[in-house]
């Protein structure tokens, strides 16, 4: 393969592409040009000693010159500028100047992945050998061998780690030798990738960094951040939530890029399939004429094997449910159908391979010799894989941080590159489709991390307990002082702190040895499922109590990594809850039903809108019952069977979520500002036997749709994952502060996660994206599609649901707002 | 300052010097399911010799049966069926075991009248009043704990069975470390579990603890917790066994570890699953035991010279003080003992500092030995010197430091004859008797730190310090004890352990009357 840099007329631009896409039918819907920029640089010597800047081999780029100017005037930052601007050389350098400064100097990095460890460490070996700074740099954690360990704690002076492991180590820094050096010496502490620590497991990151900062005090230590991030829209605020510091915020890009297209590609429709089907007479279901859309992974293999016939190494995003595998065939069977066809080199990149097949394929990517590879999105953090060509993004990432940083994987320094997102069959995807501008506007979504979980704040506390005594001293850090004295209280009455002691005198851990050791940074309650494959492998992170009762009951079909799976046995009483499952293919799919019920209402924020409608925030138990199961076919959408038992327990939670409550009289005004075909019901109302009143039908399939439609599309503007969010939308509700109708959207995750705040605090925003699909939304059906307010997580099986009336009910709050 | 309760819990007391405990057995439900009850349950009673045996939840109902029963003269209890009440002889502690308190007669002093007993019980000193009533809710979004049924436990007990100096309540609901003081406007109740962990409360409490449970309780209302893993006894106890093989064993009518130490290696190796290096370890672990020897494997050497041997105690579990250091120096029945303790509230490191003078001076090049050392003694020691006396640190790291529990288990270098790697038990299979009881790594932190707590009151707490250093003394004698096995097995052929006099063994039982 050529590493000539390609011309402009070639391939990678929009109108090359158009021009020399086989049976090229307007798939392109809608694109952005991003001229080219110079290098904006700032010479080393003014910034940093001359020691060190005549080893560079060119200058500094201005946000990296900024930081290293900032941190030499004794700040934190958060560098928040695009993929390969040279992130890395900012702490690099800082590790080089803190090391000259003193020798003992020690630094700690932190990586979300494993195989970002290891790339690192090469990287940070390299740059600092090439500077001639006498450093030693070394990965620790599950992977390392125990007798290095113990060399690379007494000896090492960067050490790269990632913060399930550190969870762990940090308790052991009075008994394993060598800690207390490098602690008492810690001047720098990396979080790189930082915008990863969201959810679940920013929470417990956001401890494990608390934990470590107060145990530093110990140590008489008190060293800088710095963190990274991919663009985010609140990078400030998400690096003072993870490490409770103040940052000062980099992200002013110096790098330079050559010129970019963005391309966003709508799959057409296979014509020959509807075709057949008018011929067959056949109704379009659901999905109307969706149905007949080319599938995005198809399109999207289409689309890498033009890329790579075309000389041109590309990059294949897959989401993780498509399956790197399989995307890997498509793109080789696609070259071969191609009507220049011939062969081209694929490979599949994921987590779940191993190292050394992992390490093969970066390398053939920074040696050019792959044409091209579908990966995960592993591949979009730092792992140094050099440029290339193009990416392809099969299917909207989420997030537009994510998408962000996808794209910036293309492009060889300055020359030019070409980034297609094809788009897939959600609700954000048909959004952006759409709405092509939301993409390219300057926010991007805020991380999303929240420190207020009672379960996991209880459990770290402990686990510092046991890493120090807890004093006074620690209030602030760990915890506010209320906080902090009534969770000890609690832990004292348990047993396991010790007891007849306060916080001034210092109180002990008293409890299980190795606290740390049951703390999972994916779950807030410790009790996780692991998933068992009976007949073969299965590389699936661990599951969490409310997932794995959803979505993982006996008998429930999932697809995971391109293959679909069965559960067949769920052990829920197992010293490790284990979810057996085997591997299937049925042409069917399970959906699971809920009861759920919301009470106890603790209102900790609200906003008054004044003629009865209200937004809140606060608390409450939310009960789901996930008692039953229906199996459909796939094509057809039918029920084949059900509902069958799930054999799931109920479900309780004590959780955040936010409300809206409408006038008491909201239903009558609606209804009659209603045109008379609206007022009929829907085919599906009459079909449903407990209809009694089509028109309190009408309108809880709009108070539903809007429920519905805020959580699918809460992700334009957060970092979430709305599989964590649930909701309950009725016309009536108990509690006395609710006078009439309500929707509530709800963290699906024991104690929250910060998600219902999040959406609390943006609502104006998410209500006018939300209105505006879905009025305008391709489908135009009265019940809306899977693109709008259809979900695949509702237990009502989508009924009632109205987008024409959600609609109308979402413009009433937007009226007030 | 708020003052610091210096007795904040009955079940932490120091029992009188000397006193030999009653000793309960409590058995989950699952254990009996998941072992066989002939060889593991067996072993786990012949091992701990309780007086009494309670069943405990979870499906207590299955412990209280045969085959449990039978194969055991000792009572085996479940109070959530029927009411059934224990004496102790010589010990003045009745058992009061009840499905709630409903059941009970007036007073303590009633049980022999109702049950129409042997002539009424004398000398009670101590009632643990044992039902499955309580149970404790851990609510971190409340940040509450909750200690569930006791508002209706209260209402039942009756008006003779309120002296908080002479009841302890003890339910098998909670789990076995937990104690409280509970109050009421008028009473107060000293609480104590006697079960498994239940549900899922945090990190703080591992589930999967090890669920068989040995209470020492004493007359004084002082209890001592020891929970044992049941894979420790039996078949399964031998090293590289687990269930299967233990099965096959069993099936080839291995049913004893004594069959198989009477066995060859050879002989086991042709059992399916067993290869020659697995059957040689079971072998080496079987004779172990029946001899009483430790039993040298592959490899290893002790080091050189007269070793120093020591145990720190600290103020807590992950301790940054080590506010006592015993030292023996010699042999484990003649060595001479050094405590080296804290003096001072405000001198945390007067003791060491002596400590390391007598170390570097006396016992220059000595290798210094401790049980566990790698993971406790030795790191705590050298974070202690490199906090408050850092001028000794590198005397201390540049000193050979052993640690036997390392050397035989995790380097794999000797199999010990004990069903566990507890120092104490490893040392008593060797013929090491303790001479102190009633104090463990948990009383004697917890009496430090109450004395260091009420350092500025005027009638400050004193700890008795002569009972604790005696405690750290029984330790490090039994520590020398283990350690002049490994050197005795070290020097003898391998093969020729000889088998242990069985007829010796002091039983643990004491005497017992029923009442029920």
């Amino acid at each position: 393969m050529s590493r000539n840099a390609p011309q402009r007329d070639d391939v990678l631009s929009e109108e090359a592409l158009k021009e020399s896409f086989p049976d090229y039918s307007g798939q392109v819907t809608a694109s952005e040009h991003v001229p080219a920029r110079d290098a904006d640089t700032v010479p080393a010597e003014e910034i940093i000693r001359d020691e060190l800047a005549n080893q560079l081999d060119n200058d500094l780029y201005r946000h990296q010159a900024k930081g290293l100017k900032a941190l030499a005037d004794d700040e934190n930052i958060v560098v928040t500028t695009s993929t390969s601007s040279g992130k890395t050389r900012i702490y690099a350098l800082q590790i080089a100047r803190n090391q000259l400064d003193n020798p003992d100097a020690t630094a700690l990095c932190i990586y979300p992945m494993k195989a970002l460890t290891r790339d690192q460490e090469r990287t940070l070996n390299d740059r600092l050998a090439e500077w001639d700074v006498d450093t030693r740099t070394e990965v620790y954690d599950g992977d390392t061998k125990r007798d290095r360990k113990r060399d690379i704690r007494s000896n090492a002076d960067t050490i790269l780690t990632n913060p399930a492991g550190l969870n762990v180590y940090l308790p052991r820094h009075n008994t394993d030798s060598g800690w207390s050096r490098f602690y008492n010496n810690l001047e720098l502490i990396v979080v790189d990738e930082a915008h990863q620590y969201s959810g679940v497991m920013g929470t417990h990151v956001a401890w494990i960094l608390r934990r470590l900062r107060r145990l530093l005090k110990y140590y008489n230590a008190d060293p800088q951040f710095v963190l990274t991030t991919a663009t985010i829209g609140n990078p400030a605020e998400h690096a003072t939530r993870l490490t409770s510091e103040e940052f000062t915020v980099i992200d002013e890009d110096g790098s330079p890029h050559g010129e970019r297209d963005i391309v966003l590609w709508k799959p057409p429709i296979d014509e020959e399939a509807f075709r057949e089907a008018e011929e067959y007479n056949m109704d379009p279901s659901e999905g109307g004429l969706e149905e007949f859309r080319i599938s995005t992974g198809e399109e999207a293999a289409k689309v890498t094997a033009h890329l790579a016939i075309n000389k041109r190494q590309t990059l294949q995003f897959c989401s993780a449910r498509q399956g790197t595998e399989i995307a890997a065939q498509k793109i080789g069977g696609a070259a071969r159908d191609h009507p220049r066809g011939y062969y081209v080199d694929t490979k599949a990149y994921h987590g779940g391979l191993g190292k050394r097949t992992r390490r093969g394929i970066e390398a053939q990517l920074q040696d050019g010799v792959v044409d091209a590879v579908a990966s995960t999105n592993a591949l979009e953090l730092g792992i140094d894989i050099g440029g290339i060509d193009a990416t392809v993004t099969s299917g909207y990432p989420g997030t537009r941080q994510s998408f962000w940083q996808q794209i910036g994987r293309a492009g060889r320094g300055q020359t030019d590159a070409l980034s297609v997102l094809v788009g897939g069959a959600d609700a954000m995807d048909s959004y952006i489709l759409d709405n092509p501008s939301y993409l390219f506007e300057d926010d991007v979504e805020d991380a999303v991390v929240s420190i207020e979980n009672e379960q996991v704040y209880a459990d770290h506390l402990c686990v510092a307990a046991k890493e120090r005594r807890l004093t006074d001293e620690d209030a602030g850090i760990l915890g506010e002082e209320d906080r902090l004295s009534e969770m000890v209280s609690m832990w004292q009455e348990a047993g396991v702190l010790e007891r007849g002691v306060d916080l001034e005198n210092g109180v002990h851990y008293t409890g299980d040895t190795r606290p740390e050791s049951r703390i999972s940074i994916y779950d807030t309650s410790g009790r996780q499922y692991i998933v068992n494959c009976i007949d073969g492998e299965i590389d699936h992170d661990p599951v969490a109590k409310e997932r794995a009762y959803r979505d993982y009951h006996k008998g429930a079909l999932f697809l995971h990594d391109g293959e679909q799976y069965e559960v067949v046995e769920v052990e829920h009483d197992a010293r490790t809850p284990r979810i057996l499952v085997e591997e299937r293919t049925t042409g069917r799919y399970t959906q699971t039903l809920s009861d759920k019920r919301i009470s106890n209402l603790r209102p900790e924020m609200s906003q008054d809108l004044g003629n009865g409608y209200k937004l809140w925030f606060g608390r409450a138990n939310v009960d789901i019952d996930y008692a039953q199961y229906l199996v459909h076919n796939i094509s057809t959408g039918e029920v084949e069977s059900g509902p069958h038992p799930t054999g799931s327990p109920p479900l309780s939670l004590d959780t955040e979520l936010m409300w809206v409550s409408l006038p008491s009289d909201h239903l009558s005004t609606t209804i009659s500002r209603l045109d008379e075909p609206l007022l009929q019901p829907t085919k599906h109302a009459e079909e449903d036997t407990g209809l009694t009143e089509p028109e309190q039908y009408t309108y809880a399939g709009g108070i539903h749709a809007a429920e519905h439609g805020i959580i699918q599309l809460a992700p334009l503007e957060l970092m979430i994952d709305n599989s964590d969010i649930g909701g309950l939308s009725t016309p009536r509700h108990p509690d006395e502060r609710i006078p009439g109708p309500v929707w509530f959207v709800h963290d699906g995750i024991d104690g929250g996660i910060g998600f219902s705040r999040a959406i609390y605090n943006n609502f104006e925003n998410i209500a006018e994206r939300t209105y505006d699909h879905l009025d305008t939304c391709d489908c135009q059906r009265r019940r809306g599609c899977p693109l709008c307010v259809m979900s695949e997580h509702c237990g009502n099986q989508n009924d009632p649901l109205d987008r024409v009336v959600g609609r109308q009910i979402l413009g009433d709050v937007m009226d007030r707002l | 300052m708020v003052p610091v309760e210096t007795d904040p819990l009955p079940g932490t007391r120091l029992p009188q010097e000397g006193e030999t405990p009653a000793t309960v057995l409590a058995i989950p439900g699952p254990v009996v399911k998941q072992y066989d009850v002939h060889d593991v349950v067996a072993d786990a009673i012949e091992a701990i010799g309780p007086d009494i045996i309670i069943a405990t939840p979870p499906n207590s109902t299955h412990v209280a049966l045969p085959p449990v029963t039978r194969i055991t003269d000792i009572p085996v209890v479940d109070p959530s069926r029927s009411a059934s009440y224990h004496a102790v002889g010589g010990s003045g502690v009745l058992f009061a075991m009840v499905p709630t308190p409903d059941h009970l007669p007036p007073t303590p002093t009633d049980v022999p009248r109702e049950t129409g007993g042997s002539g009424g019980f004398a000398g009670l000193e101590h009632c643990y009043l044992v039902s499955n009533c309580l149970e404790l809710t851990i609510d971190p979004h409340h940040r509450e704990t909750r200690l569930e049924g006791i508002d209706e436990y209260l209402d039942s007990l009756p008006d003779g069975w309120l002296d908080e100096s002479l009841i302890t309540h003890v339910s098998t609901g909670l789990r076995a470390e937990y104690q409280a003081r509970y109050e009421t406007a008028t009473d107060t109740y000293p609480i104590h579990g006697a079960g498994p962990p239940t549900s899922s409360v945090g990190a703080a409490i591992d589930e999967n603890e090890r669920p068989l449970i040995e209470l020492s309780v004493y007359s004084n209302g002082a209890i001592r917790v020891e929970t044992h893993d049941p894979t420790n006894f039996g078949l399964q106890g031998l090293e590289g066994i687990g269930p299967t093989k233990a099965e096959r064993l069993r099936d080839h009518g291995f049913n004893s570890r004594d069959a198989i130490a009477g066995t060859t290696p050879k002989a086991l190796a042709k059992i399916r699953g067993f290869g020659e290096k697995t059957a040689t370890a079971v072998h080496k672990s079987a004779t172990a035991i029946a001899t009483g020897e430790v039993v040298p494997r592959d490899g290893g050497t002790l080091p050189n010279g007269d070793p120093v041997f020591i145990d720190v105690e600290t103020n807590g579990f992950n301790g940054e003080i080590a506010w006592l250091v015993g030292v023996l120096d010699g042999g484990s029945e003649e060595g001479h003992y050094l405590p080296f303790r804290q003096q001072e509230h405000d001198d945390p490191i007067g003791h060491v500092d002596a400590f390391m003078s007598w170390l570097t001076g006396v016992a220059g090049g000595r290798p210094v030995v401790a049980w566990n050392g790698y993971g406790f003694d030795f790191p705590i020691i050298k974070r202690h010197l490199e906090r408050d006396a850092p001028e000794w640190v590198d005397d201390w790291e540049s000193r050979y430091q052993f640690d036997p529990l390392y050397y035989a288990t995790t380097q794999g270098h000797a199999t010990f004859p004990a069903r566990s790697n507890r120092l104490e038990a490893v040392a008593a299979a060797l013929g090491w008797e303790s001479t102190t009881t009633g104090v463990d790594g948990g009383t004697a932190a917890r009496e430090y730190n109450t004395w260091q707590q009420t350092a500025n009151q005027s009638d400050g707490y004193q700890p008795d310090w002569d009972r604790l250093e005696a405690y750290c003394e029984d330790d490090v004698r039994a520590l020398a004890t283990v350690y002049e096995a490994l050197q005795d097995a070290s020097r003898r052929p391998p093969g020729t352990e000889m088998p242990k006099n069985r007829t010796g063994e002091q039983s643990r039982q004491g005497s017992l009357s029923d009442f029920s």
